[in-house]
């Protein structure tokens, strides 16, 4: 499975991840995204991370072989470094 | 509780608004304003908390008592009423959801990336025209520019009457941002629709008959899916991001230059390290973004600390007043472009978050880069700043700045 991370400390509980992947991604009390155990479709994930306003989620693993397939193009922007 | 401080236009609240947002949230976070006809929330946990109750917490503009406030013109002005009741950020879900869902893929992180080239190319054009100019307009010759150019390439717009976009706006933004029923301020409003309509139109009708790449395209696409349900609802929300893709990024960056130029230990510590770009631009939209507050009403009746918000009762939700809130920020009048984690309330949280984040970032990120790699120091021209007398946004009535090369 791959490895889904949520950084809460860029998370504003936009809640594109929650249609972009249904059922993979609840909003807990405070409104912030959490990954719900799956399995889910590894490309609902990859859109999941796509679609996040915020840049807040990484999915992990071998992008090629959890359906990535935009071969080629630029990776997300990392989040701002301390 | 009386306190003293319920005129959100006074030269405090305006042009102070630190001192007068710490009074407030010190005396009363939850405050009814009898003034202004609602509560004032001014603590990071409440307004925060009060962003993220969508169910509850309403930002239908049409509906409530924002709705009775309208209706009594809307018959009278119909062109802007027709047009702002189709503005996706002024509904709630499902219509908000629908909408947001089909323009959100185009300002996704990743997507906006794009254009970061295209950014750093007009930066560096903008930031050259600075060299040795002495005094120069910083809010009509870079801030209103940059983001004008960036999102009118990135619909579509044609350049000619980008100039007018200026005007068109701030006479929108004059009913977009104010309450009450002026009626100067709802005929200029009615014009400045008429005229972006009339701006756009003929371009959305040629992007159908031969779509380009770009997002007034995708627009039009959209709609002969089905998806977007009509050619006005394409023209709203085309309008929608024209004039927040640029007054909000405007002031943003005038209000970021103000910042640096009260820490100019922060402005040498940006240009030995432009790694800094995205933590200096959360901490600048923290400082001093460029939205001071944010409008809801109750859709039932809620408690907030030991307060009864009834149901239909008007909620502000103080943006800058939880950006300076002690109890999450160390030092909240301080500026550290190393400020991380940096939760700032600028953009919203919840479902409403603004649509145009990534790309504001993005702008803000490569404008404070090149300037501060371009100019080690500068000064403002103005001996005293004065700002714009309105609730939500915090905009400079001027802003003349002197860039020095050493």
């Amino acid at each position: 499975m791959p490895d889904v991370v949520v950084d809460h400390d860029l998370c504003a509980g936009v809640a594109m991840c929650t249609q972009a992947a249904p059922g993979a991604f609840a909003l807990n009390d405070e409104g912030l995204s959490e990954y719900q155990d799956g399995p889910w479709p590894a490309a609902d994930l990859a859109e999941a991370a796509d679609a996040c306003p915020m840049a807040a989620i990484t999915v992990t693993k071998d992008p090629k072989q959890y359906g990535r397939t935009e071969a080629g193009s630029p990776d997300r922007p990392d989040p701002p470094q301390k | 509780m009386d306190t003293g401080l319920d005129d959100l236009l006074s030269d405090e609240a305006v042009n102070h608004p630190a001192a007068y947002y710490e009074k407030l949230r010190a005396e009363d976070p939850v405050h009814w304003n009898p003034r202004w006809n609602g509560w004032v929330l001014t603590s990071y946990a409440d307004v925060a908390a009060g962003f993220r109750d969508h169910q509850r917490l309403s930002s239908d503009r049409f509906a409530g008592p924002f709705g009775q406030q309208l209706s009594a013109v809307s018959s009278d002005y119909q062109a802007l009423f027709g047009f702002l009741s189709k503005f996706f950020v002024w509904k709630d879900q499902p219509y908000h959801t629908r909408v947001r869902a089909l323009v959100n893929r185009a300002f996704t992180p990743r997507s906006v990336e794009v254009l970061r080239p295209r950014v750093r190319a007009l930066v560096a054009e903008l930031t050259g025209a600075l060299r040795g100019a002495g005094e120069t307009d910083f809010l009509a010759g870079f801030a209103f520019t940059l983001p004008v150019v960036v999102i009118g390439d990135y619909l579509g717009v044609p350049e000619e009457g980008r100039q007018d976009l200026r005007r068109w706006a701030e006479d929108l933004g004059a009913v977009i941002f104010v309450s009450g029923n002026d009626a100067d301020r709802l005929r200029k409003g009615e014009e400045a629709m008429e005229q972006l309509a009339a701006f756009l139109r003929p371009v959305i009708a040629a992007r159908r008959a031969e779509p380009r790449e770009d997002l007034l395209s995708g627009m039009v696409a959209a709609q002969e899916r089905g998806d977007f349900l009509s050619e006005d609802e394409v023209l709203a929300n085309a309008i929608l991001m024209v004039f927040a893709g640029h007054e909000t990024t405007m002031n943003l960056l005038a209000n970021g230059m103000v910042a640096f130029a009260g820490f100019p230990a922060q402005w040498d510590r940006l240009r030995a390290g432009p790694a800094l770009a995205a933590t200096a631009t959360e901490e600048i939209l923290r400082y001093d973004g460029p939205i001071r507050a944010m409008a809801r009403w109750a859709r039932e009746p809620l408690r907030i600390r030991d307060h009864e918000i009834a149901a239909g009762d008007r909620v502000l939700l103080a943006q800058y007043a939880a950006n300076h809130d002690p109890a999450q920020f160390a030092d909240p009048e301080t500026v550290d472009v190393t400020r991380w984690p940096n939760r700032h309330t600028t953009f919203g949280q919840g479902i409403h978050t603004c649509l145009g984040a990534p790309l504001a970032r993005l702008e803000a990120q490569e404008a404070f880069t090149a300037l501060a790699a371009a100019f080690p120091r500068f000064e403002v021209a103005e001996e005293t700043l004065r700002y714009n007398p309105n609730i939500v946004s915090r905009s400079l009535t001027r802003l003349h700045l002197t860039f020095r090369e050493a």
